[in-house]
């Protein structure tokens, strides 16, 4: 008998309706539930880091079928509890882009041989290998260690680092590895090995929530370190009276506009601010500096002036009459009258010749007396510093004053908390290194440093520039953990780790960045491996790279993951995998280490950089790299072949066998199992990808990330750069080194946080760092022959204001200013293709002053071109966005291929870190 | 006339074969974002104002990049910008009671939640003062390169 209703009571009818109408409703508003990409609910949450900056947020990531479907903010991650920004959420999407590289590709002509005048075709991994080789040694055997190169990247993951540093040092024995940190990095490197003599920051994440005072000096936080700047913001607004939060700027952005006190100053003249500050200290409110602290701790130190700025020698025959203008004053310049007030402590007088005597000993430093440090800061009165440094001509001079004065009164307050931060504005500067000293000066002056919510914290821009480029040393004079390549001591420790015959390790430091740059282009290195970073994009006055990659005789390698403008320069692109496609190691800014696992199979061939390394290892026998070299410089490197024999070793043994499968390495086994199921290095991966000699790869049979990690954290084990283990940083949420006894280090140097300090004895701080702790002693004009030692100590550096070696004229009347926007990462390679981000900032614009716009004769939108003495570029300008620049400056982001900025700027550098200065340089623009 | 015929045929293979083997060359002027040599400065950037000044007609509505992605602003900003500590546009519109008397989108409850103490707040969090860290307007513009995520 059926049981049917026919009928439906009204109540039951309204239920069903709206059920169906709110089914409807969230059908609609949720596609993506219903179609099975899923609600947060059912996913499988993975931890990982970002990708993108130096904040380092923790991430959720969640995969289905082998891709990644979502992100979020990870709320166990105690650098951002569950926030992330625009950008962090686009790392489900940066693997997509539709035009991944997915093979290898070489330039070849119709008869299918390597030919740098061909354009790119699709080659086995074989093939690609193959040419790699014969172009490497054909001219290694040649040329040697001095002719080939490496540039690498602080977003390489630490195995990555760790093993270039391995493959170019041990291996090829060469020190022409270099990190695209070096110019992001190195003047806040080299302050902190000159100031402290260990690198990276006292100071960690958790002043922000301590501190009184937050001081902005050249960043813009709110578009580069978003998340650091919501944990500011949110300590500023909730604590609206007392915390104080100052933004100093060349020009208006989105981090001045949340600041109390904006304070917008001219291009180079942050130096002479920071002595004005120090002035005031010194010589009104001497009771405000610890004495106690400076006596105890800190000395007082200067160096030369007469350093140049790292431009090209002006005869330099690739260089045309116009760009002589400005590298004229590589060789001597006139000092002017800003300078001359500056530098008046050295008897030098405007209208001078100053020719520049220690451009080779810029780095040279040396002890001086407190009378002596007193002296040099004299000239910076407020009124010379707020003349030589008021940055907006509409701005009122005693405006201007009244704020520089209430910045210094924020330092000087008995019991303010004050936290300093700074980024590429004090880094990308002809005289960094001394900036980032200044700003030193200040906080050691005054004892508030490295205790918490008292610091000078410099920000790091990539997001392992410290975990991998400085911690692991990927640089040309440098070895793990703050060790150097010209220490013998320090190149034997390495040597023992790595088991190499004692002589392996080249103790010449190479060419840094630019200048490995440059050798290509003087025809002295001929073969450049470059992985994770865009040379071609990032690197100032471009020409010069375009013609020395594409017009000389040499073979470039670029691992990509999508075609920048460095892959379409090379003749060899390998399709490299991206983030989330291999097993990854990152350090933040405030030196946590995180560990996160292979999540997704990579797309197409593509494999990791760590993978492309280690498989090259292979194709050399130690017979063709560790026997006699003549460097360039014409030091003789030995012939260690023999020692290697007694060692255990074969002139038959490949590079493979000793530096990365060894007997060391083959006891970290790799167990598929477990919640961590794929590692391609391991074991290969679903692909079986054809690999280098014609054959599946079926993995290298042991767990090769993890053996890299812990040999790599034994350089650091006892010397103050602890790491935890492998499986630790895998299952927490990272720990800020030193980690000992399995605690973190929140505070470095002060005894009451950090166990060095404490074992140094050496009273409540002890700036424990090694290097450069025996110095000469001197005067401001120079060192005499008489040596200190000043261990424990941190240096309190007296560096006087200089002019930038290109300012605005007649004929190039405005300043440049280069930099990011909140969309963009770098080159925008991965940002630019995902479509969220795309459609937000689509293009870069030359950002600049309405008054500008109507001299010359253009509208919002309308293009210009922007030229220098190097080159020009078009741009549309904006007038009204989130740059806002005085009058004679403009700002234009990097991340746009179409406005290939990198063509107008200028190729001048700190001469101590040398990284360059992108922030400044002439410019003239007018209607396209 | 066959012959005529034949040779025509020929040359059209011909013509397809040397075109196919060109088409299997990757010309680096013609891929990627920039599409042109990297050597001259004839490129001209995509014709569009600066995405905060732009006009309201050049926005569009389009949905968050996946469940768990914050939702994109679906209008200009240009009259709303920048957010200083005197003024935020955003919120005097979105915060959750305000946002039911217009009658538009409000922001989320989670939005009211201290992220870093986890406790419950009867204001927005300020940690999440500046909306511009996560929310972006969406022009309506064509793709230099398609992203296949959803695919």
């Amino acid at each position: 008998m059926s049981n049917v209703r026919t009928k439906l009571t009204r109540r039951e009818f309204l239920k069903i309706f709206t059920g169906a109408t709110a089914g409807i409703v969230w059908i609609v508003n949720y596609p993506e539930k219903v179609l099975g990409t899923s609600g947060s609910e059912e996913l499988n949450w993975h931890k990982a880091v970002c990708r993108f900056c130096g904040v380092g947020c923790g991430l959720l990531v969640a995969t289905n079928n082998d891709r990644i479907v979502a992100i979020k903010g990870d709320p166990e991650s105690p650098t951002n509890k569950g926030l992330i920004c625009i950008k962090g959420t686009s790392n489900a999407k940066i693997l997509y882009g539709e035009d991944r590289i997915t093979t290898p590709l070489m330039r070849i002509n119709d008869k299918g041989e390597f030919d740098k005048k061909g354009n790119f075709k699709p080659v086995s991994w074989q093939k690609a290998f193959d040419e790699m080789t014969r172009q490497f040694k054909k001219y290694y055997s040649e040329f040697g260690p001095s002719a080939i190169a490496m540039l690498g990247s602080g977003q390489w993951t630490i195995f990555e680092g760790y093993a270039a540093v391995k493959l170019m040092k041990a291996g090829f024995r060469s020190n022409n590895l270099e990190p695209n940190a070096r110019l992001c990095m190195a003047s806040a490197v080299a302050a902190f090995m000159q100031t402290f003599g260990i690198d990276e920051p006292a100071n960690c994440y958790d002043d922000i929530e301590l501190t009184d005072t937050i001081i902005a000096f050249g960043s813009n936080m709110a578009e580069c370190h978003p998340i650091l700047w919501s944990r500011i913001i949110d300590r500023k607004l909730s604590n609206p009276e007392k915390v104080r939060l100052v933004a100093l700027s060349t020009y208006r952005q989105r981090t001045t506009d949340m600041a109390d006190i904006v304070i917008i100053i001219k291009p180079q003249t942050d130096i002479a601010i920071l002595n004005y500050i120090a002035r005031e200290i010194v010589y009104s409110y001497p009771e405000a500096i610890d004495k106690d602290f400076v006596e105890k701790h800190c000395i007082f130190a200067t160096g030369y002036v007469d350093i140049g700025y790292e431009m090209r020698d002006p005869e330099h025959l690739r260089y045309t009459e116009l760009e002589k203008e400005t590298i004229k004053k590589q060789r001597q310049k006139i000092v002017s009258e800003n300078e001359a007030i500056a530098l008046s402590y050295l008897g030098i007088k405007a209208g001078d010749i100053m020719e520049m005597k220690h451009t080779q000993k810029a780095d040279v430093h040396w002890a001086i007396s407190f009378e002596e440090f007193k002296k040099a800061l004299e000239p910076y009165t407020l009124d010379y510093v707020a003349r030589l440094s008021k940055g907006d001509p509409e701005e009122p001079i005693e405006e201007y004053k009244k704020k520089l004065k209430m910045l210094a009164d924020l330092y000087i307050e008995k019991g303010r908390k004050i936290l300093s931060f700074w980024t590429m504005g004090f880094n990308q500067h002809t005289r960094g290194t001394w900036v980032n000293e200044a700003i030193y000066m200040i906080h050691l002056l005054l004892g508030k440093f490295a205790k918490p919510g008292n610091g000078a914290f410099s920000l790091t821009g990539q997001p392992t520039a410290c975990g991998t480029a400085r911690e692991v040393g990927t640089f040309s004079h440098r070895l793990p953990a703050d060790m150097v390549v010209n220490n013998p001591e320090h190149r034997a420790l390495a040597e023992k780790i790595w088991k190499l015959p004692e002589g392996t390790l080249n103790p010449i430091p190479g060419d840094h960045f630019l200048k490995i740059m440059r050798e290509i282009e003087d025809g002295n290195i001929k073969w450049i491996w470059i992985q994770a970073c865009n040379p071609l994009q990032d690197l100032a006055n471009a020409r010069h790279w375009i013609e020395a990659t594409r017009d000389m005789d040499n073979f470039i390698v670029v691992s990509e993951v999508y075609p920048g403008m460095s892959a379409k320069m090379a003749d060899l692109i390998l399709p490299a995998a991206l983030h989330f496609e291999k097993w990854g190691a990152f350090g933040n800014g405030e030196r946590r280490t995180n560990i996160w696992a292979q999540l997704v199979t990579p797309v197409g061939l593509a494999m990791s950089d760590l993978w492309q390394m280690v498989e090259f290892s292979k194709l050399f026998k130690l017979k063709e790299v560790w026997k006699e070299w003549k460097l360039r410089n014409g030091t003789v490197l030995p012939n260690v072949i023999e020692k290697a024999n007694t060692m255990g070793y074969s002139p038959e043994t490949t590079l493979y066998e000793v530096i990365f499968a060894n007997k060391d390495s083959k006891k970290f086994i790799w167990n598929s199992s477990g919640n961590n199921p794929l590692n391609t290095e391991a074991q290969g991966d679903k692909r079986k990808i054809i690999g280098i000699d014609g054959k599946p790869f079926k993995g290298y049979g042991f767990f090769i990330q993890k053996y890299l990690f812990e040999e790599y954290r034994t350089f650091g084990l006892g010397n103050g750069h602890d790491l935890a283990d492998f499986d630790t940083y895998l299952k927490t949420r990272g720990l800020r080194w030193p980690v000992v006894n399995g605690k973190e280090t929140k505070w470095r140097f002060n005894a009451e946080f950090d166990p060095y300090a404490q074992k140094a004895n050496a009273g409540e701080f002890a700036f424990y760092g090694k290097s450069f702790k025996k110095i000469p002693k001197g005067t401001l004009f120079g060192p005499s022959s008489e040596m200190i030692d000043c261990t424990n100590k941190a240096k309190i550096f007296f560096r006087p204001y200089m002019d930038s070696p290109e300012i605005p004229d007649e004929k190039y009347p405005f300043y440049l200013c280069t930099g990011r926007v909140i969309e963009h990462w770098h080159s925008g390679t991965m940002t630019m293709r995902v479509p969220e981000l795309y459609r937000a900032m689509p293009e870069a614009f030359c950002y600049m002053h309405p008054k500008d716009a109507e001299k010359i004769g253009v509208k919002d939108g309308e293009l210009v071109w922007i030229e220098s003495r190097r080159g020009k570029v078009k741009a549309r300008i904006s007038t009204k966005g989130r740059n806002r620049p005085p009058v004679g400056y403009i700002f234009v982001p990097w991340f746009d291929e179409r406005v290939y900025i990198n063509k107008v700027t200028l190729d001048a550098a700190c001469p101590i870190s040398k990284q360059v200065d992108h922030k400044k340089c002439a410019v003239k623009i007018y209607k396209a | 006339m066959a012959r005529k015929f034949l040779m025509i045929i020929l040359l059209c293979i011909l013509a397809f074969y040397v075109e196919a083997k060109n088409n299997d060359f990757i010309i680096p002027e013609k891929i990627g974002i920039r599409k042109s040599s990297l050597r001259i400065e004839e490129v001209i950037p995509p014709a569009i104002l600066e995405s905060e000044s732009a006009e309201e007609s050049m926005y569009g509505k389009y949905k968050k990049a996946y469940s768990t992605a914050p939702p994109p602003i679906p209008h200009s900003v240009k009259d709303y910008m920048p957010i200083t500590q005197k003024k935020n546009a955003c919120i005097e519109c979105h915060e959750i009671d305000k946002a039911k008397l217009f009658n538009i989108k409000s922001m989320p409850y989670s939005h009211y939640v201290n992220a870093r103490t986890g406790q419950k707040l009867p204001f927005f969090y300020n940690g999440i003062y500046n909306c511009s860290l996560c929310h972006v307007p969406q022009l309506n513009i064509q793709l230099p390169v398609q992203n296949i995520f959803s695919k």
